[in-house]
């Protein structure tokens, strides 16, 4: 009986049910494997980025429980039409580029001297470095309520100490400054630690190679120094970017002293109080925080565009062809 | 000695360039290289040859100035250029890795030297264009170096070194990240390069067929000690001590102990042949006024000289010599905490040293009196099958079992035993042998090396 | 090399010391100085504003420690200066651990498919992710409200902790530091017949562990000190739900005056502590986390 009844079925049958067992088998263990974090990732990210969407083509104003009422484009036009709505966004991001293009270069100037100092190794190199990077690891919360009570107008440490008299987180211009101050004393040890590494990670035989050419320090740092860190100065010039264009927390705990709060104003600053405040209307503030994000992509491709490595243009084979012909 | 532009020169040097008793002791006590010493004469080609941690990339560094000298003077075209900086040195350099500048096409890294030294742009471009011309790079020139293959950065790095125009090429180990094949390619183009630009070139390798084939003059180094300075063939025909005699020559040399008495030695299997008894009553006489002029000034000459005998024995393939000791945190406090102890170990060392070269003296002079032992070396291809000689002086026959065969193509290399010691035979690819074969051999006596057991040093060589 | 360079590398070294020292003493010094102030009294701060420590042993005091730990019960008057720090620690330790537990598990476990497990397209959807590292988390803040309302975890813990749930960043380092794992180890154990899930949990894991340490601490430290996306879900919530960096933020808004100033200074030291004991032993690796960031491998 089980003679014939293994003839009947082919082979074929039996390549094609094994071959399923092995799917259903490869699959379940993926969905066990990457199944949590995929459902976590789809639940958390993605599907909040498709809501944010929506959202801003919606009149969603939080009293029903999903977005609707279809608005079309208006959100984004009252963006950039409606006189009160619209200045308040473009100048907090006109605001927040201004502040970026000061303090971006200075978070990355300033880390890249201490590394440099720190890469000739002097007694201690390691505590330094530790200490450098240990303002940056507290919440901002702790750090600039110390600023705050430190730079206090009245009894304050500084004011005392200096004898002076400046309203620190009165005046829209040295609350500014506080700002800036507050960013590079917690920012700079981020990159300061990676540039660090990057000057570790440079080829020393090829500062010997420039040596034996004759080469001095000027040299050396531009042609090898420089050149080697380059992708670490990529990666610190666009993360560091990146990041304050999205400054939010160092302005909200030491800017909320100013009178002028409109002078204070970041981008995501503004997100924040429209999301906290009673107007709710959800849809604008949704199109609000999608402009603000297709700006900064905008600037990041511009970055990477930019430092893009760039190709030879053959000139000099050809000029060597010419050569060789000469001959 | 006359002063030249703040650069000193002594007319006394001939060599061009010339290492007198150079040495390099590191921040932490570890001498790397003892009492160096070296002529060059212009367009040599020199090639420090020795395992790895034997001291002849530092002392290529020494010569760079890339490496601070300890003791001793570096003469640079007769001007005194201990403390000359590199890019004064007239010196071109290819580093074991390369080290092109990423960022930078070919052009750019073989011309950057130049631009460095203001040359003329017209200038620039003459003379890379001919150095492409010489290295084939014409269709290189706007590439970078991660576009290339490991012979072309190879070429790119000879390049750079070419164009300068430089006096003096030092290369480090510049074939050893390239697979066989091209290696072999390369060495022919290095040696043809050499020639053209008439450069003087030091050259160091851990190859011993590189440096065989290769220089003109070959300095084999072991544990920061200078072996044997000598032209290849001198070298693998007359080395001097049983480092030399196994380190040149592939298959090694086969050494053998053997016990001598009045010119005959006798080989562990019984087999005998006459030398010529003055060399070695010559041989032990010197050595013992060398080891009783030792004694007499111990405390001066003593370590050193046990260092330098330690040198000479025979090369284990894969030995690695530690160069550098890490420095271990708070070493300097250990060293304080146990400073009577370490005293102690120093004095206790010593003591060793003085019985061990008391040893050596008392078993040279039973060693001109009596029997003693030697040790004896004869090369594979030394070897020959008892009707096949073809050599000077034939030795008497003896049987040895095949065990195995390893066939080269032209050569065949026999593995066998004397008594119970490895040894290796190699044969002309024609014959025919076959494996658990008894064979009949007998090798060229005028070839055999005597060296003496203690010190590993050939009986034969020259004073 | 010339005589001179060895001097001039002494003294460049010197220089570097002095500057680094310089650098490391003012990045210090507002934190000594918020410690110092923490066990000052008021009254002190008012007479000898300009002095960095308390200007005699004596003046040594808990008081703003004693106060900040007066506020922490309910009563209907003082609503607005009701500071439960207990429950403030307890929340924001429970975010930060549990939060960053939860993600090393599902971030391994996903990081093991990508490397270990060959499926179609793993490539594609790894790099996808990768991409998505580069949207600006603005743009989901809003949205991410509403999620949370609908999922039922706004105004509450939850809310804190699912949202890091989905991050990139942590999958990226533990991944990246898979692909170290030498392949033959896995490839023997299973054919020595082990099960993929007991190759995860007794190769794999254990041989991750430092790049696992490393995203741990990153996770805690940002859990820790998050103020931003706290204010959104929890702002509106009771007091007891907040997170210790959210309620200090309020802290400070109520201690503008000086009499308060130990008050303030009191509580941002209990917030800074914690986070301060970690770096304290896990430094060196907290550096080498960040300096690998940066280098490719």
């Amino acid at each position: 009986m089980h003679k014939e009844e293994t003839k009947n079925i082919s082979i074929e049958l039996v390549a094609r049910r094994e071959k399923t067992k092995n799917n259903l088998r490869k699959t379940s263990l993926l969905g066990m494997f990457l199944g949590p974090y995929g459902i976590c990732f789809l639940l958390f990210f993605a599907f909040p980025l498709v809501l944010g969407i929506i959202m801003s083509f919606s009149t969603f104003d939080g009293k029903s429980l999903f977005p609707s009422g279809f608005a079309g484009f208006d959100n984004y036009i009252k963006l950039f039409t409606n006189e009160v709505l619209s200045k308040d966004f473009w100048s907090s991001i006109w605001n927040t580029i201004r502040f970026a293009l000061i303090i971006v270069p200075l978070s990355i100037i300033i880390p890249l001297g201490l590394a440099l100092l720190t890469s000739l190794k002097p007694p201690g190199y390691k505590f330094f470095r530790a200490c450098i990077y240990l303002p940056g690891i507290f919440p901002l919360t702790a750090t600039g309520l110390i600023l705050l009570k430190m730079f206090a107008f009245r009894g304050g440490f500084i004011n005392s100490v200096f004898n002076i008299s400046i309203d620190w987180f009165g005046d829209v211009g040295a609350c500014w400054f506080m700002i800036g101050l507050f960013c590079l004393w917690c920012g700079i040890g981020g990159n300061f630690i990676i540039l660090c590494a990057g000057l570790e990670n440079v080829d020393k035989s090829l500062y010997e190679a420039v040596n034996i050419d004759g080469g001095n320090k000027i040299h050396r740092f531009f042609h090898v120094t420089l050149p080697g860190i380059s992708s670490q100065l990529f990666l610190c010039i666009f993360t560091t970017f990146t990041g304050y264009m999205n400054l939010y927390g160092q302005v909200y705990i030491l800017g909320t002293g100013v009178a002028d709060q409109d002078e204070m104003m970041t981008a995501v600053y503004r997100i924040q109080n429209f999301l906290l405040g009673s107007s709710k209307s959800y849809g604008y503030a949704a199109a609000m925080g999608i402009c603000l994000g297709v700006l900064i992509i905008i600037i990041a491709i511009i970055q990477m565009v930019v430092s893009k490595e760039r190709r030879g243009n053959g000139k000099h084979a050809k000029a060597f062809e010419k050569y060789k012909k000469s001959k | 000695m006359g002063k030249n532009n703040d650069v000193y020169i002594n007319e006394k040097i001939s060599s061009f360039i010339c290492l007198e008793h150079v040495d390099k002791i590191y921040a932490n006590g570890v001498k790397a290289v003892h009492d160096f010493c070296l002529d060059v004469d212009k367009n040599e080609f020199v090639a420090l040859v020795g395992p790895s941690g034997c001291g002849k990339s530092t002392t290529l560094r020494m010569i760079a100035g890339l490496e601070d000298i300890s003791n001793g003077n570096l003469w640079i075209n007769k001007a005194y250029a201990n403390y000359l900086p590199s890019k004064d040195r007239d010196i071109a350099m290819v580093f074991q890795s390369y080290a092109l500048y990423p960022n930078k096409n070919v052009y750019d890294n073989i011309s950057f030297g130049l631009k460095i030294r203001h040359v003329d742009k017209k200038e620039i471009e003459q003379r890379v264009f001919e150095t492409a011309e010489i290295l084939d790079l014409g269709h290189l020139l706007d590439r970078f170096p991660r576009e290339l293959s490991g012979g072309q950065m190879q070429r790119v790095a000879l390049g750079r070194a070419i164009v300068r125009k430089a006096n003096i090429f030092l290369m480090d180990e510049p074939l050893s990240n390239l697979d066989a094949k091209l290696r072999v390619q390369m060495r022919c183009e290095i040696v043809r390069i050499h020639r053209e630009v008439k450069a003087t070139t030091i050259y160091v390798t851990h190859d011993q067929t590189e440096a065989m084939t290769m220089a003109t003059k070959i300095v084999v180094m072991n544990k920061g000690f200078i072996q044997q300075i000598a032209k290849p063939m001198e070298a693998y025909l007359n080395p001097n001590n049983l480092f030399v005699a196994t380190f040149i020559g592939s298959p090694s040399m086969n050494i053998f102990e053997a016990k001598y008495n009045k010119g005959k030695i006798t080989l562990p299997n019984g087999t005998s042949f006459k030398i010529d008894a003055g060399i070695h009553n010559e041989f032990y006489t010197k050595r013992l006024e060398e080891l009783n002029n030792i004694l007499d000034n111990f405390d001066e000459f003593g370590l050193e000289e046990m260092r330098r005998i330690e040198s000479n024995q025979p090369y284990i393939k894969g030995e690695k010599v530690v160069k550098v000791e890490k420095k271990k945190k708070f070493q300097w406090l250990i060293n304080l905490i146990n400073k009577k102890k370490i005293e102690e170990e120093k004095v206790r060392t010593r003591e060793e040293m003085r019985k061990k070269i008391e040893l050596y003296r008392d078993n040279a002079l039973h060693a001109l009196e009596n029997e003693h032992p030697l040790y004896i070396g004869i090369r594979p291809e030394h070897f020959f099958l008892n009707e096949d000689f073809r050599g000077c002086k034939k030795s008497d026959s003896f049987k040895v079992k095949v065990n195995m065969i390893e066939l080269l193509g032209s050569e065949y290399i026999i593995h066998t035993n004397l008594d119970d010691k490895k040894l290796q035979i190699k044969l002309n690819g024609l014959v025919s042998v076959k494996e658990e074969q008894d064979v009949d051999v007998c090798f060229d006596e005028s070839l055999v090396q005597i060296f003496d057991i203690d010190s590993g040093l050939s009986l034969r060589r020259e004073k | 090399m010339q005589r001179r360079s060895k001097n001039t590398k002494r003294v460049s070294k010197t220089i570097a010391f002095i500057i680094l020292l310089i650098v490391s003493i003012i990045a210090l010094i507002p934190i000594v100085w918020g410690v110092f102030g923490s066990f000052r009294s008021y009254e002190d701060f008012f007479t000898n504003s300009s002095s960095f420590f308390p200007s005699s042993w004596d003046k040594f005091t808990l008081d703003g420690y004693k106060e900040l730990f007066s506020h922490t019960t309910y009563n209907e008057a003082d609503a607005n200066v009701y500071y439960p720090i207990w429950n403030w620690l307890l929340n924001s330790l429970i975010v930060s651990i549990g939060g960053t537990l939860l993600y090393l598990v599902i971030a391994s476990l996903a990081a093991y498919a990508f490397v270990f497990l060959d499926f179609k397209y793993s490539n594609v959807i790894f790099y996808f992710l990768i991409g998505t590292m580069t949207i600006p988390g603005v743009i989901s803040t809003t949205p991410q409200l509403i999620n949370m309302n609908m999922l039922h975890a706004y105004k509450n813990l939850l809310g804190l902790i699912i949202p890091s749930l989905g991050g990139v960043y942590g999958l990226f380092l533990i991944r990246q530091f898979f692909l170290s794992i030498p392949k033959d180890l896995v490839e023997n154990a299973r054919m020595d017949g082990a099960s993929n899930f007991k190759i995860f949990l007794t190769i794999v894991l254990p041989l991750g562990k430092s790049a696992l340490f490393v995203q741990g601490l990153f996770g805690f430290m940002g859990a820790w000190n998050d103020v931003q996306w706290a204010q959104l879900i929890i702002g509106n919530a009771p007091r007891t739900t907040w997170t210790l960096a959210y309620g200090l933020k309020v802290i400070a808004d109520n201690t503008e005056s000086i009499e308060s100033i130990t008050l303030a200074l009191a509580s941002a030291v209990i917030t800074m502590i914690p986070i301060l004991i970690v770096y304290l032993f896990a430094q060196s690796k907290i550096i080498e986390g960040v300096a690998n960031t940066g280098i490719k491998r």
